[in-house]
């Protein structure tokens, strides 16, 4: 099978560097990244933990800056950007899925959801009915009211799910987004994904250490050492 | 921006820790209330000073150290030679000279010390004095051994069981006088001579024939509508130059007075004003420290935020309606605070109680100005803050 030839990547990433400093040592976490994701493609992050997944992930999520090396979003050179626009990008074009779901506790799902929305300027009738809209296309409509605290682990990570979709984002960066799942319920929320990336071709990167999450994956990296070890296409 | 997201964030986060929020809005309501409670009663301290001398009038005006101190009693200027001052001074509306001497009433066996003044028929309406029971002495009494008697020997003659004074006798001088009128208790600290309260009022006339003193202590006097004050006073001054030279008399009226007095009550309702202002500071560090402590305890949040897409002037515009919203609910608790403050003291004290609309504007304007400045400096932390660390935080 062979990948989509798109003039333009989503993400392009060359040699991306990332220093951290501890103490007086200089510690290279991410020692010359090359990676381009493009529309469509869904990729799993995998590597040892302490190998600069997330890191990574911090990088092309534009929450943290590289040392050095250059990174291109949808071929706008984002490193010098400044913090309004950053945010901008991260508000239109990224929707995120943390690990630890990471919801407004104080918020209902609905008004969770609808939150990217706002920080965009919509008003907030409008941006609750897309709101509602997304909850339902993962399967939580019948919970848009409840807080949170008043959801499992599993329906929490489909809200999140919801609200990384409800921008309209040019990709979804999820950050082990079932590692605080068990497994069942871990594997629905992949299937989730699988489904959004097949049907709506919605693309995705993913970070997981988990192998059976990766490999349902069409596109692997394994991060190691803060390098690309390996890159594979798998024929799933 | 996007101020009804701000309101709605914040409004939910101050509901979600009510301890919190209580905490800041007493610290916040505590200041303005002091604030408030401060300048209204320092208004009402001024109120009740300025009500004595405004109840007097304030043509008023009092011309005293025309007498002679070295002799007790007696005056430099006959009454004869004040005779031209209402027609040398065309401001001068009303006019009566006094004079005071002292000498001890007998009254049913009982002897007391007391100043004795000699008045005119229309002495106790320039002085606006109120009469208790029976009637003010006029010009008919002039020669007549007829006395009106003030506050202090009514009491005393209470004492000894005397309640029926009118018509009662005095011995005074040696003379028997009648007591034909009983003044009602005038208020102090006013320009009215302080021997009223204390003394028995006889016709000027009387006093003269008795002890053959003809000498004025003192005049009391109310100008004309509209008179220019300072000019009026100058011209009597220029009168008194002529008459009597080696002494300047001594020229009070009661606008200067009031002005005088003016002043003074708004410096003191200035300092009352900076000390409530000092606890309103205390306040608003109180809300920067409660706000510091909320910025901390939601980084994760703002890292969500930030994540979410949020600017850093989204996170601010967040905390600073919170910080905002907290002294304007604590400016509210504060201004009805101070207000029953205000009015818990005047009643102990007495004082006529009012609320004027300074200090609750000022409380309004000053809590939101609290609100915002110390509101800024947490919410330009929170808003500081880099997304990532943010969201690492737990």
């Amino acid at each position: 099978m062979t990948a989509e030839l798109q003039t333009t990547p989503v993400i392009e990433l060359k040699g991306i560097k990332k220093t951290f400093r501890v103490g007086v040592l200089d510690l290279p976490i991410l020692k010359g990244i090359d990676l381009s994701i493009h529309k469509g493609e869904m990729t799993a992050i995998t590597g040892t933990s302490g190998g600069g997944k997330s890191t990574l992930m911090n990088i092309i999520g534009l929450l943290d800056e590289p040392t050095a090396g250059a990174y291109s979003f949808e071929g706008r050179e984002v490193i010098n950007l400044d913090d309004d626009e950053l945010s901008s990008i991260r508000n239109k074009k990224i929707g995120f899925v943390f690990q630890q779901f990471n919801l407004l506790p104080r918020l209902s799902a609905a008004e969770n959801v609808a939150m990217p929305l706002l920080y965009r300027g919509e008003s907030i009738r409008k941006s609750d009915t897309t709101a509602r809209t997304f909850l339902e296309k993962v399967g939580m409509g019948d919970r848009a009211d409840h807080n949170p605290m008043e959801l499992s682990g599993g329906q929490q990570q489909r809200v999140a799910i919801a609200r990384a979709l409800a921008g309209n984002p040019s990709i979804i960066l999820a950050d082990e987004p079932t590692g605080a799942l068990d497994s069942k319920v871990g594997q629905e929320i992949m299937d989730l994904f699988l489904r959004l990336n097949r049907e709506d071709g919605i693309t995705i990167v993913m970070i997981t250490h988990d192998p059976r999450i990766a490999t349902q994956c069409a596109k692997r990296c394994n991060i190691c050492d803060g390098l690309i070890k390996r890159e594979s296409e798998a024929v799933s | 921006m996007k101020l009804y997201l701000y309101f709605r964030e914040a409004t939910r986060s101050l509901l979600s820790s009510l301890q919190r929020t209580f905490l800041a809005l007493l610290g916040i309501s505590i200041g303005i209330a002091s604030v408030i409670a401060m300048v209204s009663v320092g208004e009402i301290v001024k109120e009740e000073a300025l009500r004595q001398f405004q109840e007097l009038g304030t043509d008023f005006l009092v011309i005293s150290n025309i007498a002679d101190e070295t002799k007790t009693g007696t005056g430099i200027i006959p009454l004869k030679s004040t005779v031209s001052i209402p027609r040398a001074c065309p401001s001068l509306r009303e006019f009566a000279p006094y004079a005071v001497t002292f000498s001890t009433v007998i009254c049913s066996g009982k002897s007391w010390g007391s100043s004795v003044l000699g008045v005119t028929g229309n002495f106790h309406t320039v002085n606006k004095l109120l009469i208790d029971k029976g009637r003010p002495l006029s010009e008919v009494d002039q020669e007549m051994k007829n006395c009106v008697i003030g506050d202090r020997i009514a009491e005393q003659m209470r004492q000894i069981g005397i309640t029926n004074m009118i018509g009662s006798k005095l011995l005074i001088f040696d003379h028997l006088f009648t007591i034909v009128g009983v003044v009602k208790q005038a208020s102090e600290n006013s320009l009215r001579p302080q021997e009223i309260n204390d003394g028995v009022m006889i016709p000027y006339l009387t006093l003269k024939r008795i002890t053959g003193n003809d000498q004025v202590t003192g005049i009391v006097g109310r100008l004309k509508k509209n008179t220019n004050v300072s000019a009026a006073v100058e011209q009597i001054q220029g009168i008194f130059d002529q008459i009597v030279r080696e002494k300047k008399p001594y020229i009070q009226t009661a606008s200067e007075l009031i002005g005088q007095m003016n002043k003074q009550m708004n410096l003191l309702t200035m300092f009352l004003g900076i000390v409530g202002c000092i606890a309103l500071v205390v306040g608003g560090v109180g809300v920067m420290n409660v706000m510091l402590v909320s910025v901390a305890e939601r980084r994760r949040e703002i890292g969500i935020r930030r994540a979410l897409g949020a600017r850093r002037r989204d996170i601010q515009g967040q905390f600073i309606v919170e910080a905002f919203l907290l002294c304007l609910f604590g400016g509210l608790a504060g201004i009805a605070l101070g207000i029953s403050g205000a009015y818990g003291i005047s009643r102990f004290q007495q004082w006529h109680f009012f609320i004027s609309q300074t200090p609750i504007l000022l409380g309004f304007g000053v809590s939101a100005m609290v609100g915002l400045f110390f509101g800024f400096y947490p919410a330009w932390q929170a808003s500081k803050l880099r997304p990532i660390e943010a969201l690492r935080a737990n």
